[in-house]
């Protein structure tokens, strides 16, 4: 298949000067890594050993690299003029006209610098991720096109993931789909990488212990995850050192590797390893690890409601009914006198209660469907409501602090709008409409809670309101 | 069928000189008609005679029972017409009778050569026959037969002509009880019907069987009955041979029609009953068969014979009156039969078996008739002639007629010969064959032996990948007319100095720069020096001071402007100044009239849609003004797919615009389409020098090699027609068909030199964009397929076609545990992970990488999102079906399968 591609391309650039070809395929699939090395074999390094006749430079811009489409611009010239070894003056480049002057231009002396026939002089302008790219101008992808109109003797190459139907408005583009690598290549692949800490016992044994662990983790994760190449060998290579470990502990050898595989079970079946983060989490070889990582989470839960003061935590809480409540169902749980009404609640009854997914016409829980906005005011209200709720239990504690819940009250409402403005800076709370409309504690403000269903439990429990009574569902 | 199309050259020329004699027949007959044309006009004359009810009936009948009698002088005025009619036809057989027999002279001389004996005794018994009939006629006036034959005659044609079996039932129902009165006795009405009836059953069934099919197949198939009439004359041999190449088109008359053969065989042997049981029943129709006949050939005692079969089905009672009433007459014809004839009809009669016995019995009514209409048109040039070396040919599956040369079929073939409509069922196993790469091995052999092939070779394939990758232009095809108007536009600019606009409106790929880009080169060629071009595109110039800089630039370096004055100019005012100044015409700006000429700028603005959406549309404003205000010469050409695009000018703007248009549109017809796309495969003899440089050995031959090659890909090679047309009906686009030519081009080496179609359609080489975005679906992991799945049955459960990422998972999360109770309470052991519900942060990772592919996109602007909530609060769309996901996909673990299937 690479073969395939392989000669494809060619074809399409050496054979056939194409003015433009699309490469497309998922990620890691090896569009600018075969598109590098082909254009880096078809352009000789040097002068001297190049066919005189046939000369082919390229040039890549990476669009991850440019942070705005004028950069983009100013980085091909740049590429360009480096490449075609330009010496006069590099003007500016600011929009996609300047960048078809200059770069006619520099083809224009770079094919008329030597006597002879110039024909064969071409340049290949790869465009990586140009569909990625950031504030690109409207026109880029149409515009770059037509470069090939305007310039004779250009190739432009765009590397993309999913190409948008006729997306250069131009017909009879040739694409080349890069497919994505299949379980067999997937784990050729992986083969030919080294594991970090070899064996003790051997190269050889290690070549064999890490082809059937890699198998294993295609099976057990990657393949329901991560299943691209990158993403594939960098759990592997995570996973590695814990699943040797055994065997450099001298606890196990490599031989029977169906006992190491059990003796490491937990760790195929962790999804933490999937999941991204910065802090490298790495779980210790134990069969503990499910706990650990369960009290990781509690405690960057715990962080939250451990830094932030009770007012807030409880405005938290309010902010997060708000947001999930229907209005119209306020009555029912926040009103002084419906109290009894809330706690008959709990149980209900064979006529409400229903089996999911048998209905055609499914109601979407409103937990589902996110959070909504809501306006300061009513927030404020149940917080206040909820103030009283998570105070019950404390009055029952004791006396003493009851008093200073008692003070809190007194001090007023300033602090309550400063804790709003903090949950807002933390970006806990989310203020709609323009940053800077409005006055953020103005009571018509709408304000949308950014947290979700898991931390605002542990904050009612922290606080001692339970969360789950005032949801209506 | 070839030795049946001399024939057909006889029926054609003898039909045209019948025609003429028809047109004084009847009036109202426009000369050289259709003959479907003149018989449906008689048809009409003949329904309206005859209007419906048996008392119409009655009353059409006793019309023309006037009419007949009005031979006799009683007739009224009406009848008197008929008469005048009569008379004509009367001296029309006579004009006939001698026309007749000179053509069978004529015509039959290379018969004679065959069979020379017997056609001359023929001709002689015609010729006796023709000079008898007269007398006959005239003594047996009250027979009425020549009346008779007319009206026959136009029953037979409204039959051919229409094509309703009921009216032309009706017609035939008229014709036979007035043919009945002719007989002794009215009280012959009553049978009649039924005695018709069996004559006309079989051919009902023929017409319903055509009822699709047109006169001219009607008349055909009269034709092929009436050589077989004609052929059967001369040598017995000769009429098997084409009854049987008949045979499948008369099926279903087959039976009856055999039945009725083998009774006439029977007639025959049984020596002398035979003439005398014929003799009774030709009394209507023989008679007058002979009256028309005789000069033909001896064809017309087979239709005695055949005449008596259609007689003999009917009770014996019936005809017992007739038979007494036509004795005489029919007896004085079967005098006449010569005793040889009576065998040669015996010995083909079996053979006719094949032939209906509607057609038998048709041609026999019809005789002249049939000559009349038997026009063969060819369905290629609508031509009737049919010389020798051109022949009408007529396909022995359906009805098709046409030229050999409109055809393509240089030697008519041995045997049956079938159109292409036909062939593909019967040559299915040479497409077999094909495949099976025969037909390839076949083909490699003959490369011919031409000197540097390689060379050559490697010439080609760079010109014509120049073509293809659109480095050279191709010419312009069919599109002479644009290309006129453009050019005269240009033209009138450059040469006459007139401020020109015009806009050329076509969708993508069809050639709108190619146009204007030849336009300008050709006039080039002769007044570079006279004009300058200015090129702008949309897509580049994305607003008027960036496009004004441009024309600065462009117009400088044209005209040698010092730099330093580009430079100079920095702003878009200033720009624009001194670019009016430099458009405007010199004595407008002086003040006075001075001798200069301006040089003419033709400005051409690709993607000019784009160009309307600056701001306050000044550049097309300006250009327009002064294009339209003689200001200076310059010809502002706009290019552009949209066709409502003068729409979008502002009203000032409109109103400086000239209005002319050129429409280019896509190529019409599959044949249009191969002529554009040829060129990219093939160099013109116009070309060559051009394009493959100076001529050398072999040159010649191999370019005679290369394009009758990649001809016939074309004519013959059913895949590449199939891919050609998979592009002409999809897109049209010719850039797109050169795009897929490339690598097939690019690849052909000496070794493998004949282009086969197999080098176009192999998939792993396919350069084509993705049909869809289904192409992703096979490189995503299974978590990403199963939320995918998951979002996409919400689309259908909830009735919204919006989801985000929190009901997506809830979904899969629960069908996955639903999966795993199934399969923990069926026994079924758990596998590994793939019950496994994925944790919340990974679900999410794969979201987002579904968001990443473009598989989920987010719903409208304000759909819930928002900078702070990323993807996973946004509500986003999907944009495969639930059903797309398995079809695309073959190795869909079964549990997800279930899901796509059972909501």
């Amino acid at each position: 298949m690479l073969l395939n591609i392989n000669v494809n391309v060619h074809f399409q650039i050496r054979a056939a000067p194409c003015r433009n070809v699309v490469l497309y395929g998922l990620e890691a699939t090896g569009k600018s890594s075969i598109s590098k090395a082909l254009l880096g074999q078809l352009s000789p390094a040097d002068e001297t050993t190049s066919d005189s006749e046939d000369q082919l430079r390229h040039a890549i811009i990476n669009s991850t690299e440019c942070v705005s489409g004028r950069h983009l611009l100013e980085k091909t010239v740049a590429e360009v003029a480096n490449i075609v070894g330009w010496q006069g003056k590099i003007g500016r480049c600011e929009n996609l006209a300047q960048l078809v002057v200059e770069l006619g231009k520099m083809l224009d002396r770079w094919t008329t610098l030597d006597d002879h026939d110039t024909g064969g002089k071409r340049l290949a302008l790869v465009f990586d991720g140009i569909d990625r790219q950031r504030e690109a101008p409207p026109t880029l992808l149409p515009a770059l096109a037509r470069l090939g109109e305007i310039i004779p003797n250009i190739t432009v190459i765009y590397i993309v993931t999913s190409p948008r139907p006729n997306f250069l408005h131009l017909p009879g583009v040739p694409h080349i789909h890069f497919p994505a690598y299949t379980k067999p290549e997937l784990l050729q692949i992986i083969s030919l990488t080294e594991p970090t800490p070899q064996l003790p016992t051997g190269k050889h044994d290690t070549k064999e212990v890490w082809s059937r662990f890699s198998t294993a983790v295609y099976e057990s994760l990657s393949k329901h995850s991560d299943r691209d190449i990158i993403s594939f060998r960098r759990v592997c290579s995570r996973l590695w050192p814990r699943f040797i470990q055994p065997i450099l502990d001298g606890s196990l050898s490599p031989t029977p590797f169906s006992r190491l595989l059990v003796a490491n079970r937990s760790l195929f079946q962790n999804d933490a390893v999937l999941v991204p983060s910065i802090i490298s989490s790495l779980p210790t070889p134990s069969t503990k690890s499910n706990i650990q990582t369960q009290i990781q989470s509690q405690a960057q839960t715990q962080g939250l409601t451990a830094q932030l003061p009770h007012t807030s935590r409880l405005l938290l809480l309010a902010a997060y009914l708000a947001s999930f409540n229907p209005p119209r169902t306020d009555i029912i749980h926040f009103m002084k006198s419906a109290t009894l009404r809330r706690k008959k609640k709990g149980g209900g009854t064979a006529l409400t209660s229903k089996t999911p997914g048998v209905s055609k016409n499914r109601k979407i829980s409103r937990k589902l469907l996110g959070p909504q906005a809501f306006v300061v005011e009513r927030m404020l209200a149940i917080f206040h409501y909820l103030r009283e709720d998570a105070s019950v239990p404390r009055k029952q504690e004791g006396r003493r602090r009851d008093g200073m819940e008692r003070r809190e009250d007194v001090i007023g409402s300033a602090d309550l709008y400063m804790a709003i403005a903090t949950l807002s800076s933390l970006r806990l709370l989310v203020k709609l409409g323009a940053a800077n409309a409005g006055d953020a504690l103005d009571g018509s403000s709408r304000y949308r809670v950014a947290v979700g269903w898991d931390v605002v439990r542990s904050l009612g429990r922290s606080v001692g309101v339970e969360v789950e009574d005032y949801l209506a569902d | 069928m070839a030795p049946a199309s001399p024939a057909v050259t006889r029926k054609r020329s003898r039909a045209l000189l019948v025609d003429e004699a028809l047109d004084e027949l009847s009036p109202q007959k426009e000369k050289s008609g259709t003959p479907g044309l003149g018989s449906l006009k008689r048809r009409k004359l003949n329904t309206k005679a005859s209007s419906s009810g048996s008392e119409g009936r009655w009353g059409s009948i006793g019309q023309k029972f006037s009419g007949l009698s009005g031979l006799f002088g009683l007739g009224d005025g009406n009848g008197k017409e008929t008469l005048d009619n009569a008379d004509d036809v009367d001296e029309l057989v006579g004009d006939r009778d001698i026309w007749q027999v000179d053509s069978t002279e004529n015509e039959a001389s290379p018969r004679v050569k065959k069979s020379n004996g017997e056609t001359k005794s023929t001709r002689d018994t015609t010729n006796v026959m023709s000079q008898t009939t007269k007398p006959r006629r005239q003594q047996n006036l009250k027979a009425n037969e020549p009346d008779n034959d007319i009206w026959e005659v136009e029953a037979s044609e409204e039959d051919m002509a229409s094509n309703s079996g009921a009216h032309r039932h009706r017609g035939r129902g008229k014709i036979d009880p007035k043919k009945s009165m002719l007989a002794p006795a009215p009280m012959a009405k009553g049978p009649d019907p039924s005695l018709k009836r069996p004559r006309g059953r079989p051919r009902k069934s023929d017409i319903l069987r055509k009822a699709k099919a047109d006169s001219r197949q009607e008349t055909r198939q009269r034709m092929v009955s009436q050589n077989l009439e004609v052929a059967d004359a001369p040598n017995g041999r000769e009429s098997g041979r084409t009854s049987d190449e008949t045979s499948p088109q008369s099926g279903s008359e087959l039976a009856p029609s055999s039945i009725t053969a083998r009774r006439i065989r029977g007639d025959k042997e049984a020596g002398t009953p035979g003439p005398i049981q014929r003799a009774p029943k030709g009394i209507l129709t023989p008679t007058k068969n002979m009256g028309k006949r005789l000069g033909k050939s001896v064809t017309f005692e087979q239709k005695g014979g055949e005449l008596d079969l259609g007689f003999k089905d009917l009770p014996s009672s019936a005809n017992r009156r007739e038979q007494k009433a036509s004795l005489v007459v029919s007896s004085s014809l079967d005098s006449r039969r010569t005793p040889d004839n009576q065998v040669q009809f015996a010995a083909t009669g079996s053979n006719q078996s094949a032939q209906s016995t509607e057609d038998m019995s048709r041609t026999a009514a019809e005789d002249d008739s049939s000559d009349r209409s038997d026009e063969i048109v060819c369905q290629a040039c609508s031509g009737l002639r049919s010389r020798k070396g051109n022949q009408i040919l007529l396909c022995d599956g359906c009805d098709f007629s046409v030229h050999q040369k409109c055809y393509g079929v240089p030697v008519i073939p041995e045997g049956d010969w079938y159109c292409k409509e036909c062939r593909p069922s019967s040559e299915a196993e040479m497409e077999v064959d094909m495949i099976n790469g025969t037909g390839i091995a076949t083909a490699e052999s003959n490369i011919p032996d031409i000197v540097g092939l390689e060379v050559h070779l490697k010439k080609i394939q760079r010109t014509l990948l120049d073509r293809l990758t659109g480095q050279k232009r191709i010419r312009l095809r069919g599109h002479d007319e644009q290309m006129q108007k453009v050019h005269q536009v240009v033209e009138q600019t450059v040469l006459a100095g007139e401020g020109n606009s015009m806009l050329v409106i076509g969708g993508r790929g069809c050639g709108k720069t190619t146009l204007v880009e030849s336009v300008i080169s050709d006039i080039s060629t002769d007044h570079r020096e006279k004009f300058h071009v200015v090129r702008l595109n949309g897509f580049i110039h994305t607003d008027d001071k960036v496009a004004l800089r441009e024309i600065w630039r462009q117009l400088g370096r044209e005209m040698d402007v010092e730099g330093d004055l580009a430079t100079k100019t920095s702003n878009h005012a200033d720009t624009l100044a001194t670019l009016l100044a430099l458009l405007s015409h010199p004595s407008e700006i002086s003040g006075s009239s001075s001798e200069q000429i301006a040089k003419s700028v033709i400005f051409v603005l690709d993607e000019f849609d784009l160009f309307t959406t600056h701001a306050r549309q000044t550049l097309l404003y300006n250009l327009f003004d002064i294009a339209q205000a003689r200001k200076a010469p310059i010809a502002v050409l706009g290019l552009t797919t949209r066709v409502d695009v003068v729409e979008s000018l502002e009203k000032r703007v409109k109103s400086r615009f000239s209005h002319r248009y050129v429409y280019l549109s896509l190529a019409r017809s599959l044949p249009m389409f191969w002529e554009i796309c040829k060129q990219g495969l093939t160099v013109d003899a116009g070309e060559v020098d051009v394009e493959l440089g100076p001529e050398q050995p072999g040159q010649k031959e191999f370019l005679l090699f290369w394009n009758a090659m990649v001809d016939d890909l074309y004519t013959n090679d059913d895949h590449f027609k199939h891919y050609l047309q998979s592009y002409f009906y999809r897109n049209k686009s010719v850039p797109a068909f050169f795009g897929s030519c490339i690598l097939p081009i690019a690849s052909l080496s000496p070794s493998s030199l004949p282009l086969a179609s197999r080098a176009f359609l192999s998939s792993a080489l396919s350069v084509s964009p993705p049909d869809s975005k289904l192409h992703i679906l096979p490189g995503l992991s299974e978590l990403e397929l199963a939320l995918l799945i998951a979002a996409a049955r919400l689309d259908i459960i909830l009735d919204t076609d919006t989801c985000n990422f929190a009901m997506a998972y809830d979904e899969y999360c629960s069908l996955t545990s639903r999966h795993k109770i199934q399969t923990s309470s069926t026994g079924v052991a758990a596998l590994g992970s793939s019950t496994k519900v994925w944790g919340k942060d990974v679900a999410l990772g794969a979201w987002e990488k579904l968001a990443a592919y473009e598989l989920l996109v987010p719903a409208g602007i304000g759909g819930g999102g928002g900078r702070d909530f990323g993807i996973a609060g946004r509500m986003m769309k999907v944009d495969v079906g639930l059903e797309e996901i398995t079809g695309s996909l073959d190795g869909l673990a079964g549990v997800m399968a279930k899901w796509c299937r059972e909501i």
